[in-house]
């Protein structure tokens, strides 16, 4: 049997073009997507200028970027952006590493995680900060008390996903080891390990986010520098584009901070990428 | 002199639905020669693969046992190979457990990629390769393993029909180079006629030995020589005929 290939009828044709003309309508919508935060600014900002909004609330883009060039002019902004910075840092380490040692640990030994899941499992619903006052009694109102109550939160959030992660290994690849003679320390490093990385970074990922959090909310109250500090401090001083330029700036190193583990996981687990 | 020897292996698991156990292993006892390729063959869920895992050292027997006279290297039924090696890691593993040198590794490498048909794939991760040559990998990792037994836990049965012709001959011509004494694990009545020296045919519920069958074809064997011996089609025969009244009687069992 022969077939050949027919032309379309113009029945067809017309069809066909209506739908390649649908398809550019959808990929115009998409090239202007990234840009709909810039009209937003736009219309802010002469929402602000004609009064359409309260400027007091709400003012203009322009004015809190002249506030912004200021501060930074100024120094002031510098400062209090390098006092959170390192806040972040020291108390995310702090709670990282022990939360991915713990984790694996509670992953690999059953007993441990007989034991020890259940104290972790009840304080985890604690919201974190609530004894952060607690931490201020302790430690006093200087840099530890910060430190920790964002070690905490990173603490509970890294083990939780890290022993997920070793639970969920595929135990095929633990019997692969042992019909290998691989020894318990080989099993772990080799198989364990490995195995938990791709939830290691989804925990170090959700924390880094849930640090900036607590680092706002521990400044505000206990501190009289950083960038929770400066956003707090306008607010009694009723300067509202600094409180615009705090909120813009720690969101803005939040968003870098996570890309930078980003990229440090797909260097890292380049096998969960795919 | 006996490479494998089984003796009165009985293995029992807890039932899930009463409180009586499931009886997965019952009275098998059968020995594996030196340079013998033996295939066990029977339904799924005949304890088969319990009794590899026994061999293995993975699982430990409830009474009787298993010993081997030498290591064992083990296939598994999904590759079980690491995501996060590349094809050449994953398949000298056995030898960085052991912190082999790195000039043997890369030797050791170097033969097994060319003997299973991978090479040009040596830094290849696994998501970027087929299913057939996953277990090629796997089949290469066992290799070089070295041990003087081979245990496959049906390696090719999750593989599309035409990957596990080839994997099968490519077998065949990799174990004529080795001669290594295998225990190999299938429901494939083909698959066992093709490789197997003996077919120690199992039946389902409790697992237990029906028959143990010499295949009688010459080797080095091709696929096409063999279905066209007259025995393929009797033994093929006699094959079924033995599960189908294995069949019958586990869901007898079952009924009862």
């Amino acid at each position: 049997m022969t077939s050949s290939i027919q032309e379309p009828s113009q029945e067809v044709r017309h069809a066909l073009k209506a739908s390649l003309k649908q398809r550019k309508g959808s990929r115009a919508i998409r090239i202007i997507g990234p840009f709909t935060p810039l009209a937003l600014l736009v219309i802010w900002e002469f929402a602000s200028r004609f009064g359409w909004v309260d400027a007091r609330f709400f003012p203009a883009p322009s004015s809190i970027f002249s506030t912004f060039v200021e501060l930074l002019q100024s120094g002031v902004l510098m400062d209090h952006t390098v006092i959170s910075l390192v806040r972040i840092l020291v108390g995310f380490t702090l709670g990282a590493i022990p939360g991915v040692l713990v984790g694996v640990l509670l992953g690999s030994l059953e007993w441990a995680r007989i034991l020890f899941e259940p104290i972790f499992a009840s304080m985890l619903p604690i919201p974190k900060i609530t004894i952060y006052p607690l931490l201020m009694l302790i430690f006093g109102l200087g840099e530890t008390s910060k430190w920790l109550i964002i070690a905490i939160g990173v603490f509970f959030t890294v083990m939780f996903n890290t022993l997920g992660g070793v639970l969920q290994t595929n135990l095929l690849l633990f019997d692969v080891a042992k019909a290998n003679g691989a020894n318990p320390w080989q099993q772990w490093a080799g198989v364990a390990l490995p195995s938990a990385l791709p939830s290691v970074f989804t925990g170090l990922k959700l924390a880094l986010g849930g640090s900036f959090v607590v680092l706002a909310a521990s400044e505000y109250v206990g501190s009289q520098s950083g960038l929770g500090y400066m956003i707090w401090s306008a607010w009694s001083t009723f300067s509202v584009s600094k409180m615009y330029v705090g909120i813009v700036v720690i969101s803005v190193l939040g968003y870098c901070a996570t890309s930078l583990v980003s990229l440090a996981q797909r260097l890292l687990v380049p096998w969960a990428r795919r | 002199m006996s490479h494998v020897s089984i003796s009165h292996l009985w293995k029992v698991y807890p039932s899930h639905h009463d409180g009586d156990a499931v009886i997965a292993l019952k009275d098998v006892s059968f020995d594996i020669d030196e340079h013998e390729f033996v295939c066990v063959l029977g339904p799924s869920g005949c304890g088969k693969s319990t009794l590899l895992r026994i061999v293995a050292g993975l699982e430990s027997a409830d009474y009787g046992h298993a010993s081997t006279h030498g290591r064992p290297s083990v296939v598994f039924q999904e590759h079980g190979i690491f995501p996060w090696k590349n094809v050449e890691d994953n398949i000298s593993y056995p030898l960085a457990l052991r912190h082999a040198p790195r000039s043997e590794r890369k030797a050791v490498v170097d033969r097994l990629v060319k003997m299973v048909g991978l090479s040009g794939f040596e830094r290849f991760h696994p998501d970027q390769l087929s299913g057939g040559m996953k277990q090629r990998v796997s089949v290469a990792r066992a290799l070089a393993d070295n041990g003087a037994i081979l245990l496959m836990d049906e390696p090719f049965g999750a593989l599309d029909e035409q990957t596990r012709v080839t994997l099968q001959q490519e077998l065949l011509t990799i174990w004529e180079e080795t001669r290594k004494s295998v225990l190999f694990i299938t429901h494939s009545v083909d698959e066992s006629l093709i490789l197997a020296d003996r077919i120690i045919v199992m039946s389902g519920r409790p697992g237990h030995i029906l028959k143990d069958i010499r295949v009688p074809f010459q080797r080095p064997r091709s696929l096409a020589a063999i279905r066209r011996d007259p025995e393929y089609a009797r033994i093929t025969d006699e094959l079924w005929t033995l599960l189908d009244q294995s069949q019958a009687e586990s869901e007898e069992e079952a009924a009862r």
